[in-house]
């Protein structure tokens, strides 16, 4: 069966042509809803969604067809109309057309945008229930669960880790392949995996964005490559919205138990000072005399009192505020990653591998709220529903219905082969 | 039959003849209607050649007078005492040709043998396009029309091996039955000896299609489009190719 997956990344030329094509077919038979319907998949996959959505509303009111209804809410979704997407999303009666599990994960991007990331897990784990294979609903939980652990304070160690696994679970597709990275690298270093992280973030070679520069830099100087990760903070800070969030994160860093720091490779000098806490150092990044250099000074030469030995995702766990690290693992936990690895040196990928392969035991690996469903663990789901939209037999039973009419009830003059069947197609 | 009784049959039917080649169409008439009804008051199983024969003339007579329905009912006569009367059959599909009866499916067979043996070009192109309306196999065909039609299809490819239109069918035939890769086989050859006939590529590329073959589709429409262009079917379909093919090659 073809299939038309509109989120894929397409071939611009041959899109062109479809989309040429498929415009001549509306012109020439503009009350054709099938064909309007394929060109609003072309619009779609061409990000050209005004022309998608005018398609699309030409055909609602002809056609009652879920799929329609769930093009419709995706467009509107895409055009950042979250509140009419939700709206079509809960008026479709699907009868298996477009896919339970594909509506969950539109449901599921629209509460993601709106800031509701836990529900929005919900949604995508109610996804992957229907459909445990698809690489979609496990990307866009990652996503969401990352966001998440960024805002609430129970067990961001959990979510963290729960994410590491869906996203090294998949494949990225091209169209997120440098946001996956760019997504484990800044789960690696809440995971205090340094040189993870940098392995990933060198790799989002087409995002230049400020994050990334942020969590390039944080990456770079917590391995105890200070003056590397320098252009990189410098950089971020240009950004207005990302300034605090840097100086919150090198005071989070500060604060951080020295063992722990010293395992992730960050440069401490005689008293265990991490180096960095320079007020020249950072004065290059924030700029000499900018407030933030003595507020993160402050926090590493006088912590408070309550953090001594802990982390401040430990230290603060109802508190709403974004962290860069998550808890440490328990010291059982560091024990048996220690113990893979080789002279006293933690290969980061046993580390990664334990925390993601130990198994579940605490809420962080629960999503949110707790009253909501557990994530899937096998594949005894009773629907499946493949990734890309499918195009249903009718759209490609190509012409029985649309070149004939209805049986013949008598014969017609006698002519000439070939010809006569000229006249036949033409019924 | 005694050996003097069939003697005098033959003698009888040599008389009949030689009244019709005469033009005296009634006198042959009343000489046959009256062999033929001692005949039935005979009842004699052995003599079902002089009989049919002798309705078989009987029908000339009518044909010779223009009445093609008792010509009709004559041959039909001579062909329910004696199936294998082969000119009674000719002469039926030469009288059929041109009445209602024309294109029922018992005249298949008739027809099929016209078009090998049958005397009368006019006949034998009258006959083919009576089986081509009749085994003709539209899209929306019936399943099991489909089924009859195709085997005497068959038959007739086999026969007339020249002939485009039962290929044509059949690959509509096999279409239908889904055996797509059957219509190929129809309608590749077909569409070699006339590359102009746009319906003959737009039912090759649904084909293609069908059986996964989508460059060959995408080949066979395109084709389509420069025969005649402004097809909204076909470029609805050339479009759904591209995006297919564009969503591939990325």
């Amino acid at each position: 069966m073809l299939t038309v997956n509109v989120e894929a990344e397409f071939d611009s030329a041959r899109l062109m042509r479809a989309i040429a094509h498929l415009e001549s077919a509306v012109r020439a038979d503009p009350k054709n809803l099938r064909y309007r319907k394929v060109l609003a998949e072309a619009y779609l996959a061409a990000h050209r969604f005004d022309a998608a959505l005018d398609q699309l509303r030409a055909i609602r009111p002809r056609r009652s067809d879920p799929r329609v209804e769930y093009l419709l809410a995706y467009t509107c979704y895409r055009l950042g109309e979250l509140d009419e997407a939700s709206a079509l999303l809960n008026q479709i009666d699907d009868d298996d057309q477009v896919g339970f599990s594909r509506l969950h994960q539109l449901a599921g991007r629209i509460r993601h945008d709106r800031g509701q990331f836990a529900e929005a897990v919900n949604e995508f784990a109610q996804a992957l229930i229907l459909s445990p294979d698809s690489p979609a609903p496990k990307w866009h939980m990652a996503r969401s669960l990352v966001a998440h652990a960024a805002t609430q304070g129970e067990d961001r160690l959990g979510l963290f880790r729960r994410a590491l696994g869906l996203l090294k679970s998949i494949k990225p597709d091209p169209n997120h392949e440098d946001e996956w990275h760019e997504t484990l690298g800044r789960i690696y270093l809440a995971l205090h995996q340094p040189i993870e992280a940098l392995r990933h973030l060198e790799r989002s070679v087409r995002s230049n964005g400020a994050e990334k520069s942020l969590l390039l830099g944080l990456a770079w100087l917590l391995r105890g490559e200070d003056d590397k990760g320098r252009p990189y903070l410098r950089e971020a800070v240009r950004n207005a919205a990302l300034r605090p969030r840097c100086a919150a994160y090198l005071a989070e860093i500060a604060t951080t138990p020295r063992h722990l720091l010293e395992r992730m490779g960050l440069r401490t000098g005689r008293a265990g000072i991490p180096l960095f806490l320079d007020e020249t150092y950072l004065g290059t990044i924030f700029g000499n005399g900018a407030p933030e250099v003595l507020q993160i000074i402050n926090a590493g030469l006088r912590p408070r009192a309550d953090l001594m030995g802990r982390t401040q995702a430990e230290a603060d766990p109802d508190r709403r505020v974004d962290h860069l690290f998550a808890p440490a693992p328990r010291a059982n936990e560091a024990e048996a990653a220690d113990a893979g690895s080789t002279a006293g040196t933690t290969h980061p990928d046993a580390v990664a591998t334990r925390l993601v392969e130990s198994s579940p035991r605490s809420q962080g690996d629960r999503l949110f709220p707790r009253t909501m469903i557990e994530l899937p663990q096998s594949d005894d789901a009773t629907e499946r529903v493949e990734h890309p939209i499918e195009v249903d037999e009718e759209d490609w039973d190509i012409g029985l219905a649309e070149l004939d009419g209805p049986p013949a009830s008598g014969d017609r003059t006698a002519q000439m082969p070939i010809q006569d069947d000229e006249e036949d197609e033409r019924r | 039959m005694s050996r003097s009784d069939s003697k005098k049959s033959r003698q009888l039917i040599e008389r009949a003849c030689g009244l019709i080649a005469q033009g005296e169409i009634d006198a042959a008439k009343d000489l046959l209607k009256d062999s033929i009804r001692s005949f039935e008051g005979a009842g004699d199983p052995d003599a079902v050649a002089t009989y049919a024969e002798l309705w078989y003339q009987l029908g000339r007579c009518h044909l010779a007078g223009r009445r093609a329905d008792k010509a009709i009912q004559s041959f039909e006569n001579a062909l329910r005492t004696d199936p294998e009367h082969l000119e009674a059959k000719l002469r039926l599909v030469e009288s059929k040709l041109d009445s209602g009866d024309a294109l029922g499916h018992d005249m298949v067979g008739h027809y099929v043998l016209y078009l090998s043996k049958g005397p009368l070009e006019k006949a034998r192109l009258g006959a083919l396009r009576r089986l081509q309306q009749i085994l003709r196999i539209r899209l929306n065909e019936r399943p099991a029309t489909v089924v009859w039609r195709v085997e005497m299809l068959e038959k007739l490819a086999r026969l007339l091996p020249q002939l485009k239109f039962p290929r044509l069918y059949l690959g509509r035939g096999r279409y239908l039955q889904e055996d797509y890769a059957g219509a190929i086989r129809e309608l590749e050859p077909l569409a070699d000896k006339s590359p102009d006939s746009h319906h003959l590529l737009n039912m090759l590329a649904r084909s293609y299609e069908k059986v996964g073959r989508l460059e060959d589709a995408h080949r066979s429409w395109e084709q389509s489009l420069r025969i005649v262009p402004g097809q909204a079917g076909v470029h609805f379909r050339i479009g759904r190719l591209e995006l297919t093919f564009a969503q591939r090659s990325a």
